[in-house]
């Protein structure tokens, strides 16, 4: 007696106890899923990214993971609270009397039978909800990204009523959730009122024949009103449970996804690393098995310390070359090679290791100017930061920002323009200090001032390296070691600047289109 | 659903187990109080309806 007093007494103190460690169990697990979710999210390839929207990728981290979270907190949590009451009652009823008992699991039996039958409707309805909130963000990351375009369009109404489309959707679908929660709720209601009529009347007549006393059902009653609450609470935990299911579906499907081999990241040390580059017989295709190939049989390699340009009209596979040295897409047929190391997976983040990318729009991450900098090596000194800085002509502007290099930049370099964007990036390849440059277009969208400081910036970060430039204007890349002009995915010319124009091929009718589009837009301006 | 479960605890039993104890002991502590009233109710119950204290109750 005395021990069943304690134990009762310790469970009850405990209780609470074990509330507050529940929710901590939850808050920790949440943490590890989002944790390794993300992480999945950022080792997953860039051709997977280019072919989802990344508002699904972001409802997958946000809506969905949030959807678990409520399960575990609000439906589990209670369902295994109430699942021991709900289990102790029905024993003790059975040590109460079991003939009353077995009335009483015969309609518990029919209630359960009704929730499971509906629970498959449920996690279909469910399964819709999420893939339509899915679009819903879809379609507000578009709103976010695309901001300045719709603003400049008076997109406003017409994204408005769009908005209002996709979100009538979600309404409807949720909507559609609630009527079956609220059927299911009635049926349950309706099964567990009939029970608790039956276990009156069974008692009655029980108690009539002489097989139990008023104090058993009593105690029946109040043992079949915390039952109760379990099966009222059935339908709203299957509804919770089923919508876990399909966000944890579509959390698992976007963790199944192949993801590329760990990048690593030591201090940028050892052996100096060869600039060497070569594609050898390279085919490559964006839309495997359906598209044409951009490259077919592509060779070409430029030696260690020498300036490349590739140009040539828009669709020729300049970019992609970029692209396939970055070990962004997996080549169809062929080898490339950088430095010492072949595009094989297993190398992919040891080439990047040591190749510099500037691309046309630089991305600036939110935080310091500093941080944004070391990003191109992650043990860069101040001082290092600060040099960097200085070649890439920015430490000047930066030194104006209201806490010079711990300025905090906001989302995508908000509050800089282009070309002070431009140079914190180059800031950040040349601490990076790799000895292949890649330059995509790199001064394209700037105005002339900028250009020429960032032309500046450019030849002092090319000094001694193995250089890649993709440019439009060809008087940016007169100077290129070679010239490697492309049509169509193939190298239809290749030589110096001065060769090309003797040659009279394709590159002379560029440079010379160019050079007369030029002079008519100068006459124009002066007109 | 079981898979799922697996999955999120990186396919260990032992810490499915580790993440519910807290959850049975809450259940435990709540079954406990119900379960106590249910005994109270039906002795009071059984109390008031035989023996001395019903007769004196019904004499009254």
């Amino acid at each position: 007696m005395i021990v069943a007093g304690g134990i009762v007494i310790f469970l009850f103190i405990t209780s609470p106890i074990s509330a507050y460690f529940g929710r901590k169990n939850i808050g920790v697990l949440m943490g590890k899923l989002r944790r390794e979710t993300f992480g999945k999210v950022l080792d997953l390839p860039y051709a997977y990214h280019k072919s989802r929207h990344s508002g699904d990728t972001i409802s997958r981290l946000t809506n969905d993971l949030t959807e678990v979270e409520n399960f575990l907190k609000e439906g589990f949590l209670n369902f295994a609270n109430l699942l021991i009451l709900g289990t102790a009652a029905i024993l003790y009823m059975f040590v109460l009397d079991y003939r009353l008992a077995v009335v009483f699991v015969i309609f518990t039996g029919i209630i359960f039978k009704l929730n499971r039958g509906s629970a498959r409707k449920m996690k279909i309805i469910s399964d819709e909800v999420q893939k339509r909130q899915s679009t819903f963000t879809q379609n507000l990351t578009d709103v976010f990204q695309g901001f300045q375009v719709m603003k400049s369009y008076n997109l406003e109404a017409r994204l408005k009523g769009k908005m209002e489309e996709v979100n009538q959707g979600v309404y409807e679908k949720a909507y559609e959730r609630s009527r079956q929660q609220a059927k299911l709720r009635i049926l349950s209601n309706l099964a567990f009122t009939s029970s608790f009529l039956f276990i009156v009347l069974f008692g009655i007549l029980f108690m009539y024949l002489g097989w139990m006393t008023i104090g058993v059902v009593v105690a029946f009653t109040n043992l079949q009103g915390a039952i109760n609450s379990v099966l009222n609470f059935l339908p709203q935990f299957n509804q919770s449970l089923q919508s876990a299911r399909a966000a944890l579906d579509r959390v698992f499907e976007l963790r199944d996804e192949e993801k590329e081999p760990p990048v690593i990241n030591p201090p940028y040390e050892g052996e100096k690393f060869p600039g060497y580059l070569a594609f050898r017989d390279v085919t490559f295709t964006y839309d495997k098995g359906k598209g044409e190939p951009v490259l077919k049989d592509f060779s070409f390699s430029v030696d260690e310390g020498k300036s490349v340009a590739l140009v040539g009209e828009s669709g020729g596979g300049k970019s992609t070359i970029i692209k396939l040295i970055l070990g962004l897409y997996p080549v169809d047929r062929g080898e490339i090679v950088v430095g010492n190391r072949s595009s094989s997976k297993d190398e992919i983040a040891e080439i990047r290791r040591n190749v510099s990318y500037v691309s046309q729009n630089p991305y600036l991450f939110t935080g310091t100017v500093a941080e944004n900098i070391s990003y191109g090596r992650e043990n860069a000194t101040e001082e290092e930061i600060r040099d960097a800085a200085v070649k890439a002509n920015a430490h000047k502007f930066i030194m104006e920002l209201d806490q010079g290099y711990d300025t905090v930049i906001g989302e995508r370099g908000l509050g800089l323009s282009g070309g002070q964007k431009q140079r914190i990036s180059i800031a950040r390849a040349i601490v990076k200090d790799s000895p292949i440059l890649l330059l995509d277009e790199a001064t394209s969208a700037l105005d002339t001032e900028s250009e020429s400081l960032i032309k500046d910036s450019l030849r002092e970060m090319m000094k001694g390296k193995t250089s890649i430039t993709i440019a439009h204007r060809l008087s940016t890349i007169e100077d290129s070691d070679e010239i490697f002009v492309m049509k169509e995915g193939k190298l239809i010319e290749r030589g110096s600047h001065d060769d090309l124009l003797v040659r009279d091929g394709y590159y002379k009718m560029l440079y010379e289109t160019q050079f007369t589009k030029n002079d008519v837009d100068v006459k124009e301006r002066v007109i | 659903m079981k898979e799922q479960i697996l999955r999120i605890f990186d396919g260990k039993r032992g810490k499915v187990f580790l993440f519910i104890i807290p959850f049975i002991f809450l259940g435990l502590g709540n079954a406990i109080v119900n379960l106590t009233l249910a005994t109270l109710l039906m002795r009071v119950f059984d109390f008031a309806a035989v023996g001395e204290f019903s007769e004196k109750f019904t004499q009254q």
